[in-house]
């Protein structure tokens, strides 16, 4: 396994977990933003 | 308590704050503790200066950019975590922290309150000068300008494990300057930046409607979930926006670093003004991790950097750096960016010239503290070890050497290639002995060292296996110990003699061995345990002639080996049959040896005569050569004896005195260090001379005949039955008069700098206040041949007061110093002046045909360990004048006892001479033991072997830890003065008459003229003892000036001669015995 697999691992998981968030729950009404656009984009 | 959304969304978010704060404490900023620790090892270690990426030395083999792009992405990977961290907590505080109606929660009202406040919260983020970016772009939102930049001075320099690092790793000095300068940057650059601007121009955050109006929220979900969304949108974003700036700006920070260099700092970087100035501005051009400037600081000022300017850079290259202003300038206009960097860079500077100016005034010196200065000077014993070459002299300096061009009268200094040899000239032994020897008869000497077993009691004793170093030329010596037979790991072993016992033209090995020490047991209980027995009895190994050895300690010695304590082995054929002998000098169980009692428990010494057919019989008693009782007596001179069985008593012996298994300790018998057979009074045989550590010198003349082996003691009748702790013995011409003189090692003048012992012990300095011994080495000059009876009262003369030695300006004995007080009425004179001593050895260091002396040794342990100061010794060699005296040349010639010696300033007037830093002090000493000579190379120059003990010094913590004894084999570098040499062999080895095959006693007279057509005649006579544990080569060696031819008459032990006149010089003779 690279050495900076291991670096990487912790930012590639917070950052995931955040961006699953920011898509997962949905924008405030009135708002949209790019996490609001590419759930409803699934949603279809 | 919580009805409103901002409450909820406050307590929600300092609970996360909290788990996230608490993980990253514990799983990335305490470790990276342990990670500067290592840091700080590295620096100090001085072999590898590499760290976090970061490499001061420029490799040659790498280009500029590969060190700049390694250093670069090597920084932006260790702050990958501190920065996501950043990232996730920016957001959680734009989303749950700071919302703007969070009213009591976050007081905002006034300058110096926001900054206190950036200040504690910064301090409790314990992020670097990047990482803090987004967090403090966050809290801008809540604590304004001020705020944010407070928050990045209180989390780069007043963060507690910085604060901790910086007081336990710098001077009081520099631990303040970095505190003070941090409290004032944190408290006055924010006010000062947003007095340099209108708080109307100051960009102002978006906070969403969301939590405008927090009374209509009411479920935790309702405000939390849009919470949560809003942490990682805004955690992504800051991400986004500030990574590519980071990035970019880690490059610079990168390239800015490689403008430091050993040659930079020492030009630019020094205690003044311009190393201020240039460190404050070099340290705004640098983003460092997190602690990085710690080991960084650490390590420029081991490279020579100021004070004043440390003090500049532990503050300004933790503070801030272009990515910390690149990723500001989203918050502030460019004029509060610029007075922010200027502010940051002024407080650096000022700070600096603070130090500078109250070191002028108040402090010297204030870099490192002493714990880490120790430490950072604190080399392992192996290191030293292998800094301890001397081969970086320019030989050019010495013009002439060998190349037949004679030169003024000058010599080169010896070159130790010990480190050449590796690990293995490392030994693990308290009494390691030497042998120079050629063990395979290829030509050229070979040596053995010996070790301590490997299954000692005490760790500090343990040993391995002994040591057979195989001469492969080029100083390239091999171990081939284990393949020859001769390792002998289990045997504790001691002092060794090469000698061919049985006459097959290879020399044999006798290796003497001593009790285990800390097992509180004597020989008689050993005795009684086998397994215990085979590693304390000596060993004989006979030479195959195949390069390899066998023990035939068994068979030779009848299962009666010595089994007491070897400290020295004489070979010599006492009744001239062609057989070696041998005489074994015993001193005493290690457990037992005290001098501050009366009680002086030695072991007798042993006689083996040569049977000639492998085997030995213990003749002792018969020959008259069993040890007498010592002398111990009272002020009054009157014996102090114990009792005895029979209704005897003995002087200074106590049977009463009883080991761990009940048996006697010791013999009534003196401790012997060291024996010699010579023929002392020319009448054609081996007398045994014996030196005991607290007793009087021990002469035997041989009174042998065909009757049988007989010698008789007659030190008193020739009236040099001196008491004194005799270590051990010299045997040369040193006054040119055609006669062998001795030279005895002692205690040296450094007991006379205490009191005198009060109890009548074998301690010299008691003698020594009695006036009935003495502690100062001892010359005894031979006057032997002055008159017509050999054995009487003067023959032997003690002179070491009445010989002058001209003392080093470099290395002077502290006796010549005004500092010295010796015991009252103390005198010291000539030779008397100097230390400590145990092996020696006289011979022709330059080849100008007069005999030089050495000697080396030390008493307890090495100079930088536990109870070093005892009796500081580091050799020394004294070049004869050809006259009788002396000039002390131990640091000319660069035979010093003592690892990583600088000798490249020896003037003490030269303004860069420090005897302390270059280690010529006598505290930086070896703990010397054995002293052997011989030609290694085969250049016509004898070269120096000498052992020192393994033993305790102390780690860079101060803590004790146990270190093996270095070895110094010192190779003469020469002089433009000739030589002859002479490889003997008695004829017992062709055809089994005449004298043994190593021609040990046979006596070698050379004659030449000088360079001013003086005649001059030398004597050698071939020496099969050990001074002291150790034994020189056998070949008898001649420096003979300018001459170019020699005649040379031999006399063999068997009486027959050889006579040849004019030799050719400069060559090795192998001359065989005639056949009659």
């Amino acid at each position: 396994m690279p050495h900076w697999w291991l670096e990487a691992r912790l930012p590639i998981i917070v950052f995931g977990v955040l961006f699953t968030l920011w898509v997962l729950i949905p924008a405030p009404e009135g708002e949209s933003d790019f996490a609001s656009r590419l759930r409803n984009r699934f949603r279809k | 308590m919580f009805a409103s959304a901002d409450r909820k969304r406050l307590l929600v978010g300092l609970l996360l704050l909290a788990v996230i704060m608490g993980w990253f404490l514990a799983f990335n900023r305490l470790p990276k503790i342990g990670i500067v620790g290592e840091d700080l090892d590295t620096v100090q270690s001085q072999t590898n200066q590499c760290f976090q990426g970061f490499c001061i030395e420029r490799d040659p083999g790498v280009s500029f950019v590969t060190r700049w792009v390694k250093f670069s992405i090597t920084y932006l990977r260790l702050v990958t975590i501190g920065m996501t961290f950043a990232f996730l907590t920016a957001g959680l505080a734009e989303a749950f922290l700071f919302s703007k109606s969070i009213g009591k929660g976050l007081p905002t009202a006034g300058v110096f309150r926001r900054t206190v406040q950036g200040t504690v919260s910064g301090g409790v983020m314990n992020l670097c000068s990047a990482c803090i970016v987004p967090v403090s772009s966050s809290f801008h939102r809540r604590a304004g300008i001020e705020g944010a930049i407070a928050m990045v001075q209180g989390s780069t320099t007043l963060n507690i494990p910085a604060l901790a690092m910086v007081f336990f790793v710098f001077s009081p000095v520099l631990g303040f300057s970095r505190l003070i300068l941090a409290v004032v940057g944190a408290l006055i650059i924010g006010p000062i930046v947003v007095l340099s601007v209108r708080r109307d121009r100051v960009k102002s955050i978006e906070i969403p409607d969301t939590y405008r109006n927090p009374v209509d929220i009411a479920g935790w979900g309702e405000v939390l979930t849009p919470a949560f969304r809003h942490w990682a949108k805004a955690s992504i974003r800051y991400a986004i926006k500030l990574s590519p700036i980071m990035i970019v700006a880690g490059f610079v920070s990168g390239l800015a670093i490689q403008w430091l260099s050993p040659e930079v700092v020492a030009t630019y970087l020094g205690n003044d003004i311009r190393g201020v100035l240039l460190a404050a501005t070099f340290g705004l051009l640098i983003n460092v991790p997190l602690l990085f400037e710690i080991p960084l600081v650490a390590l420029l000022l081991l490279l020579g950097m100021g004070t004043a300017p440390a003090a500049t850079l532990l503050f300004s290259a933790a503070a801030a750096g272009p990515v910390t202003f690149w990723g500001l300038s989203n918050l502030m206009p460019r004029k509060a960016l610029a007075t922010f960097a200027s502010a940051t860079w002024v407080v650096g500077a000022l700070g600096g010239i603070l130090v500078l100016i109250g070191g002028h005034y108040f402090w010297e010196g204030a870099g490192l503290s002493d714990r880490v200065a120790k430490a950072s000077e604190q080399r392992t014993v192996e290191e030293l070890f292998f800094a301890s070459g001397s081969n970086t002299f320019d030989i050019a300096d010495y013009p002439n050497v060998f190349d037949g061009v004679p030169a003024a009268d000058e010599f080169a200094p010896f070159q130790n290639v010990a480190p050449l040899i590796g690990t293995e000239a490392l030994i693990e032994n308290r009494y390691p002995g030497v042998a120079i020897f050629d063990f395979d008869r290829d030509g050229d000497l070979d040596f053995y060292v010996t070790s301590a077993e490997s299954n000692s009691v005490l760790q500090i004793t343990r040993g391995g296996p002994n040591k057979l170093f195989r001469n492969d030329g080029g100083n390239v010596f091999t171990n081939v110990g284990l393949s020859a037979g001769v390792s002998a790991e289990t045997h504790n072993s001691t002092a060794v003699a090469a000698c061919d016992i049985d006459n097959d033209g290879y020399q044999d090995l006798y290796v003497g061995a001593q009790g285990r020490i800390g097992d509180n047991l004597d020989y008689r209980s050993i005795a009684q345990n086998p397994t215990l027995a085979a590693a304390v009895q000596d060993r004989l190994f006979h030479n195959n002639g195949d390069g390899t050895f066998t023990n035939v300690t068994t068979t030779a010695f009848a299962g009666h080996a010595n089994p007491r304590s070897a400290a020295s082995i004489a070979c010599g054929d006492v009744d001239n049959d062609g057989w070696l002998d041998l005489y074994i000098g015993n001193r005493a169980d290690q457990d037992f040896v005290r001098f501050d009692t009366s009680r002086h428990h030695g072991h007798f010494n042993t006689f083996f005569h040569n049977n000639g057919d492998g085997t030995f019989t213990d003749l002792t008693v018969g020959a008259g050569l069993i040890s007498p009782p010592i002398r111990m007596r009272d002020i009054a001179g009157n014996p102090i004896t114990f009792p005895a069985p029979d209704n005897k008593s003995i002087e200074g012996f106590d049977i009463s005195v009883l080991d761990g298994n009940g048996n006697i300790v010791g013999d009534s018998a003196g401790q012997t260090w060291t024996s010699m057979m010579f023929d002392h009074d020319a009448d054609g045989d081996l007398d045994i001379w014996v030196g005991d550590d607290g007793d009087r010198l021990k002469i035997y003349r041989n009174d042998s005949s065909p009757a049988g082996i007989k010698f008789t003691p007659i030190e008193e009748l020739l009236g040099i039955d001196q008491m004194g702790q005799w270590m051990g013995f010299a045997l040369g011409d040193y006054d040119g008069d055609g006669d062998l003189d001795v030279f005895v090692t002692n205690m040296g003048f450094q007991p006379l700098e205490r009191p005198w012992p009060g109890v009548p012990s074998a301690d010299c300095a008691y003698y020594q206040s009695t006036d009935s011994g003495t502690c100062f080495h001892a010359l005894i000059e031979n006057r032997v041949n002055e008159e017509s009876e050999p054995n009487r009262p003067g023959a032997f003369a003690f002179v070491t007061g009445e010989t002058h030695v001209t003392a080093s300006a470099v290395v002077p004995p502290s006796s010549l110093g005004t500092d010295f007080k010796p015991a009252s009425e103390a005198a010291i004179n000539g030779l008397e002046a100097y230390e400590f001593g145990f092996g020696t050895a006289f011979f022709d260091m330059d080849n100008d045909a007069d005999q030089d002396l050495y000697w080396l040794g030390s008493l307890g342990a090495r100079g930088e360990g536990p109870q070093g100061d005892i009796a500081p010794a580091f050799g020394r060699l004294l070049q004869n004048d050809g006259n009788g005296a002396f000039t002390d040349v131990t640091a000319e010639a660069r035979i010093i006892d003592s690892l990583a010696v600088d000798y490249s300033v020896l003037d003490p007037g030269h303004h860069d001479f420090n005897a302390v830093q270059q280690r010529l002090g006598s505290e930086f000493h070896e703990n010397g033991k054995g002293v052997a000579v011989g030609d290694l190379n085969s250049d016509g120059f004898v070269d120096v072997i000498g052992t020192n003990s393994n033993g305790e010094t102390f780690d860079a913590n101060g803590e004790r830890v146990v270190a093996s004894g270095p070895l110094f084999v010192w190779m003469n570098s020469g002089s433009d003065n000739h030589w002859i040499s002479f490889r003997l062999q008695g004829r017992m080895a062709i055809d089994g008459t005449g004298s043994n095959a190593d021609a040990i006693g046979a006596k070698v007279t050379v004659t030449h003229t000088s360079g001013i057509g003086e005649s001059i005649t030398q004597i050698r006579e071939v020496l099969g003892s050990s001074s002291f544990l150790s034994m020189s080569s056998l070949d008898a060696h001649f420096g003979i000036g300018s001459a170019d031819s020699v005649n040379i008459v031999i006399e063999w032990p068997s009486g027959r001669t050889t006579t040849t006149d004019d030799l050719s010089v400069n060559q090795l003779y192998e001359l065989t015995e005639p056949a009659s």
